[in-house]
């Protein structure tokens, strides 16, 4: 099919624009708004769009600036034929149709709209739906402003079924898939899917996994009946090699136990010759021990008897001298004696002498606290006296009012303030005297009579008759009242003044001072006498003095008892003057006594130096006598058990032979202990000994597992673990092959399946890959050789596009940029037109409006050789371009708008 | 005098027969092998037997369970005539053996009293012959099991009149059950050395362990088992017989093999060449069934090669097979890829390009390696059944 021309009338913003098409190229330039894609959607319309049609899609067409319906005549070929095609968009009622093909009658509107149809292979759209319909129409060859960039592999999708069958009708692709196909795919699949997930796994549940876990079951079962029958073996085993250890313990232990009584028999006699050795070696100790004993006792009786010889040799000469010690001793105990005879004398001679010096001075004592004693009885007695004179004076002065000189003082001077104060009181006063008057005259209300003089001391009111009254002011006013004031006030001041001293007045007091002051006087005068005296202490010393004086006198007393015979002094100085005498004598007797104590002393001294001599030489010969006696019991005991000298000599020799015989015969037992081997005896004996308790443990290990391997041995008879085994063995050799069975199904099913998916996918790419080809040989027009497009399949149809470039990972057509996006979508719609054209004459018409709006300049060039390839191809290239110069290179016929 | 008894052995009593999924399968064959010794009573009255000896096995397991020992005591008790048994490699009398169990005491004693077990290496002295046991105590004999009766004979004084019997269960060169049984047990040998026997000092030799009746010298005979219990090997393998001997001192015995086994255990290949002999299968198997599936057991190996729809045909039917069968057990080598039709109908398929493709590269998959080819057959016939 090829456009020829195309004439629009009233259509939009053209009046009447005629487009004759060259059958290959062509360039349709204009400036925006010029009435381009208005141009191709006339082309569309009157090919794709009833004319009866109304509504805003009629309405859209009618032009504002022309006047009458939109009219759109094309003339092209299809169909081997030549056609003119008009249409008058006037609404549902007006709108007309006519085609006419070259050489043919007419064709009018539905039955023009049918034959078109036909013509097309393609329904148009009426109604009220075109406006969406319109689009979708031939949208594939029609690529209309801003869509240049749609992903072509919709278009593709969109006539999969017709591209098949084109290319099936050429040979080029292999068959489609039937409905049988589809059926057996989708039972494989079934089939698949009970026995495989989504991602090829075997599934829970199925027949093959099923039987894998009854398979695991049997095999489990298996080998726990194994397992039963292995334990029974085991105790079979247990119980031979029990049997076995039994029977062999039973053969060795008899001869072991014989070898063993042996070894004790023979143990039992090295048992009695050890008793015997131990017998005879006592008795060769006891035959040795007496031997010795008698030697030893031999050699002590001849020592003991030459000691006896010396010792008596030795005592003689000190017999002797014990003599010489007694003497010694004597003469110092006489001397002693003698010297303590007049020790005691001075001794007696200075004791009479203290007694009669005490007696002295206690004597001089007591005449001394005689004399002090009446000393102070003689004080005491005056102060007597002088206390009853006090007394008399007190009372005498008692009476008199108390009074001091100075109370004198004060009376003299009140009663001089007195005096005073009346003077001037008698000074201030006025008289007044009525002398005659006809009226009543009273002073201070009070009726003066005539010529009684009145003193006014102090204000007066004097009134005479019934009118007249007089204030009169003695003294001027008021020191008329201070003197009078004063006058009282002193008056009474003396006058309490002498009431409080008792006396009548002035005269009186001074009188009765002067009698107070001469009993003072006496009282001091007294009492001074009487401290003289010793105060209030002079008692006291008094009955100390007696005191002393009656103990004095009690020991004078005491002491002349014991002294009747001395002669007693009468005075005090008699006494001292004894006293005195007295005390040389005391010390006299001391100095004869110290030297009788000195003299005594030393002889005393001697004596005990003697006797000690003596005593120490007494004990000596008394230890000698005693040794002499302890030597000679000595021998006497050792003669008396073992004879004298003869015998003894023969008992020696006699317990010498006894030691001999007891050595030989100690030796012979010991001979016959070696020979019988004791240590090795012993040890044979233990090694027996634990020999057959090894072998009784084994015996008895043997027989303890005889009786658990017995034990196990015995069935209790509800199963027969050989016939379960068997069972076992059989079931899981059925569950086995059961397994297998499954398994080789489900591999042959996914084999199927896996065969399904390949196959279609293979045929499926067979029928893309004529497209994807032409593809190519237009982008690489673009981009250069090598440059490839893969058309992704899915089961529904085609999914989308890769692009592949050299020395590049693919990209999918949505990553394109504008341009190229643009530039592949042209390339795959320009392939896609090239197979479709088969079925219109080898050419179809495709239209570009201003669709590489995105693509670079110095891209127009490569674009124009795709171009120019797919006009070489047979396709109508009608590009609508508002830079038209950009294509001079495509060589189309241009038209400019 | 002469003596009759009846000579038999490998009873296997309590055999579990685990293979048999089926329950009450399992529980026929082995109420049927009871039977069988109920049955040996009226063959002994038929026969006059004076006793009855078991040459080993009478229990399938040393530890048989109460109800087989009940069941076995019970079922000998009904027999009425001396029954004397040794133990065998199933039911050797090592420690802890059934004749060992106290329960099986009691049992014997309260319902079997008839049955003597010999479990001694000595002469036992009957009324009309003497018994020279070989009673194996354990599994696995190390030594001939029947050395001690050489020296026997000629040191032990016995009754010169009575015919000597020899009861022993092991292998003999060539025969025993060196085979691997049906239930994948491995039985072990217990070699008995017959050339050392001094033969001219006994009268008979009553062995055991070998399952099928077989005469190794005059005197020397297997009694077989008198119920099938295994799918017979080898050539002449006669199974499911008792024996009745004749004896006498110094005569040589007289037997004659009685019929005993109620089971037939059947052996059966077949190999498929192409989709048609799956009909010819068919017709084999019903001459070797017929209507006796209930009493029969059968071994089956299948191989070559059978188209899709055929293998589901096959499939059916040995789901039939199974059914009927006490016992089918099945070898089943059978290669199920699609037929040329098949393959043709799933590849060239010019409407349907993805089955066509998926097929197709299956095909492939047939000439790779034997696991990639199984599982590609495997997916054919899923792929086949998806179509259906």
């Amino acid at each position: 099919m090829r456009l020829l021309s195309l004439t629009i009338r009233n259509y939009r913003v053209h009046k009447d624009v005629t487009v004759t098409f060259d059958p290959s190229r062509n360039l349709i330039g204009g400036a925006n708004e010029s009435g381009k894609s208005t141009l191709a959607e006339a082309a569309h319309r009157v090919l794709f769009l009833r004319a009866k049609t109304g509504g805003s899609v009629q309405k859209e067409m009618v032009s504002q600036t022309h006047l009458g319906d939109p009219e759109v005549v094309l003339n092209f070929e299809a169909a081997e034929t030549s056609w003119e095609l008009e249409k008058r968009f006037a609404g549902t009622s007006k709108g007309s149709t006519r085609l006419t093909p070259s050489g043919g009658a007419t064709l009018r509107d539905d039955e023009a709209e049918t034959k078109l149809t036909e013509i097309l292979g393609t329904e148009g759209a009426s109604g009220r739906g075109a406006a969406n319909q319109l689009p979708a129409l031939w949208a594939h060859l029609w690529v209309w402003q801003g869509k240049s960039g749609d992903d072509p592999s919709l278009h593709a999708s969109t006539h999969k079924d017709t591209l098949v069958q084109r290319l099936q009708k050429d040979g080029i692709a292999a068959v489609m898939q039937s409905a049988a196909d589809q059926l057996a795919a989708e039972k494989i699949t079934e089939s698949y899917l009970e026995l495989f997930t989504n991602t090829g796994r075997p599934k829970s549940g199925s027949k093959p996994e099923l039987a894998l876990a009854r398979l695991t079951q049997a095999e489990t079962n298996l080998k726990k009946t194994k397992e039963a029958a292995s334990r029974l073996e085991q105790a079979v085993t247990d119980y031979t090699r029990a049997e076995k250890g039994i029977a062999e313990a039973d053969s060795v232990l008899p001869s072991l136990r014989e070898q063993r009584t042996l070894a004790d028999k023979n143990l039992l006699e090295v048992s009695d010759l050890k008793k015997e050795e131990e017998i005879r070696l006592r008795a060769l100790e006891a035959t040795a021990t007496r031997h010795t004993q008698l030697t030893r006792d031999d050699e002590k009786i001849h020592i003991l008897k030459t000691q006896v010889t010396n010792s008596q040799k030795d005592l003689a000469p000190a017999e002797e001298e014990l003599e010489k010690f007694i003497t010694a001793e004597t003469s110092t105990r006489i001397s002693s004696k003698t010297a303590e005879a007049a020790l005691r004398k001075s001794s007696d001679s200075l004791r009479k002498s203290r007694l009669v010096n005490d007696l002295t001075a206690a004597i001089v004592s007591s005449f001394e606290k005689s004399e002090t004693h009446n000393l102070l009885l003689e004080q005491s007695q005056k102060a007597k006296t002088i206390r009853s004179e006090l007394a008399t004076i007190r009372a005498s002065l008692s009476p008199l009012p108390i009074l001091s000189s100075t109370d004198l003082t004060r009376l003299r001077k009140l009663d001089r303030d007195y005096s005073q104060a009346q003077a001037t009181l008698d000074a201030i006063a006025t008289g007044i005297e009525l002398i005659e008057t006809s009226e009543t005259a009273t002073l201070d209300g009070k009726k003066l009579i005539p010529g009684e003089p009145h003193i006014l001391t102090d204000a007066g009111e004097l009134s005479i008759g019934s009118g007249t009254r007089l204030r009169i002011r003695p003294g001027g006013g008021s020191s008329l009242a201070e003197a009078r004031s004063n006058a009282e006030k002193s008056s009474q001041a003396i006058t309490s003044a002498l009431a409080s001293l008792t006396v009548r007045d002035l005269e009186h007091a001074t009188r009765v001072l002067e009698q107070r002051q001469t009993f003072e006087q006496r009282i001091e005068r007294r009492e001074e006498s009487l401290t003289a005296l010793g105060g209030e202490k002079l008692s006291q010393e008094l009955t100390h003095a007696a005191q002393e004086l009656e103990t004095i006198n009690a020991e004078v007393n005491r002491r002349s008892a014991q002294l009747e015979d001395i002669p007693k002094p009468s005075n005090l100085a008699e006494a001292r003057q004894q006293l005195t005498s007295h005390r040389d004598t005391l010390s006299s007797a001391e100095t004869e006594e110290a030297t009788a104590q000195k003299s005594i002393s030393q002889i005393r001294k001697r004596n005990e130096a003697a006797a000690q001599a003596l005593q120490t030489h007494r004990e000596k010969i008394s230890t000698a006598r005693d040794s002499l006696r302890d030597q000679e019991t000595s021998i006497k005991v050792l003669e008396e058990t073992h004879g004298n000298t003869d015998t003894r000599s023969q008992a020696i020799t006699k317990a010498k032979q006894a030691q001999n015989e007891a050595t030989a015969s100690l030796a012979a037992t010991r001979k016959s202990l070696s020979e019988l081997a004791p240590e090795i005896l012993s040890a044979d004996l233990q090694r027996f000994t634990r020999a057959i308790a090894q072998q009784e443990a084994k015996h008895r290990e043997a027989s303890d597992q005889l009786l658990i391997a017995r034990d196990r041995l015995t069935l209790d008879g509800t199963t027969d673990p050989e016939a379960d085994m068997r069972h076992a063995l059989a079931r899981c050799e059925a569950a086995r092959e059961e397994h297998t069975s499954e398994h080789r199904r489900a591999q042959a099913i996914e084999k199927l399946h896996l065969l399904f998916s390949s196959s279609r996918e293979a045929i499926d790419r067979s029928l893309v890959e004529p497209l994807a080809e032409r593809i190519n040989g237009y982008l690489q027009c673009i981009f250069g050789k090598g440059t490839e497009i893969r058309v992704k399949l899915n089961d529904s149809g085609i999914e989308g596009m890769e692009i592949l470039r050299p020395g590049a990972s693919a990209f999918e057509f949505s990553t394109l940029s504008g341009g190229a996006k643009e530039q592949v979508a042209a390339a795959s719609r320009l392939a896609l037109a090239e197979i479709l054209a088969a079925d219109h004459d080898g050419s179809l018409p495709i239209l570009f409006d201003d669709a590489f709006a995105y693509t670079d300049p110095e891209r127009t060039q490569s674009l124009q050789r795709m171009l120019d390839l797919a006009a070489t191809r047979g396709l109508q290239v009608i590009v609508l371009t508002c830079t038209p110069g950009e294509y001079s290179g495509f060589g189309a016929m241009e038209r400019r708008l | 005098m002469p003596v009759t008894f009846l000579h038999t052995a490998d009873w296997q009593l309590g055999k579990p027969f685990a293979s048999i999924r089926d329950e009450s399968k399992r529980n026929r064959l082995q109420q049927e092998r009871l039977q069988c010794i109920r049955n040996l009573g009226k063959i002994a009255s038929e026969t006059k037997a004076s006793f009855i000896l078991v040459a080993g096995d009478l229990f399938d397991s040393s530890q048989a369970t109460k109800t087989t020992v009940s069941a076995a005591c019970s079922a000998i008790g009904s027999l009425g005539i001396p029954v004397l048994a040794i133990p065998g490699n199933h039911d050797h009398a090592g420690p802890g053996s059934i004749w060992d169990q106290d329960f099986f005491k009691r049992e014997q004693e309260q319902l079997a009293p008839n049955l003597r077990v010999l479990t001694a290496q000595e002469p036992v002295i009957l009324p009309d012959a003497i018994i020279l046991p070989a009673p194996l105590l354990r599994r696995h004999e190390p030594g001939d099991p029947t050395s001690w009766i050489r020296a026997a004979v000629s040191e032990i004084e016995l009754p010169a009149d009575l015919p000597r019997i020899v009861l022993a269960h092991g292998t003999i060169q060539g025969f025993g059950s060196t085979q691997e049984d049906d239930d994948g047990e491995t039985t072990v040998m217990n070699w008995i050395d017959l050339s050392s026997l001094p033969e001219e000092h006994l009268d008979f030799i009553a062995l055991g362990d070998w399952h099928g009746t077989k005469q190794i010298h005059t005197k020397a005979w297997y009694s077989g088992t008198p119920e099938i219990d295994r799918f017979p090997k080898g050539e002449g393998n006669d199974p499911g017989n008792v024996l009745q001997v004749t004896v006498a001192r110094s005569t040589p015995p007289l037997v004659e093999k009685i019929q005993t086994g109620r089971f037939t255990w059947k052996e059966m290949n077949f190999r498929f060449s192409d989709d048609e002999s799956l009909d010819l299968f068919s017709t084999k198997l019903d001459e070797i069934i017929g209507n006796s599936g209930d009493e029969s057991l059968l071994r089956l190996t299948l191989e070559g090669s059978l188209g899709i729809n055929s293998a589901g045909r096959l499939e059916k039917l040995l789901e039939s097979l199974d059914s009927r069968l006490i016992r089918l057990k099945l070898d089943n080598r059978v290669t199920i890829a699609p037929s040329e039709e098949e393959m043709i109908a799933l590849t060239q398929r010019s409407g349907d390009p993805l089955i066509s493709s998926v097929a197709s590269q299956l095909v492939a998959d047939l000439q790779g390696n034997a696991e990639d080819a199984a599982i590609a057959r495997l997916a054919l016939r899923e792929l086949h059944a998806a179509l259906a």
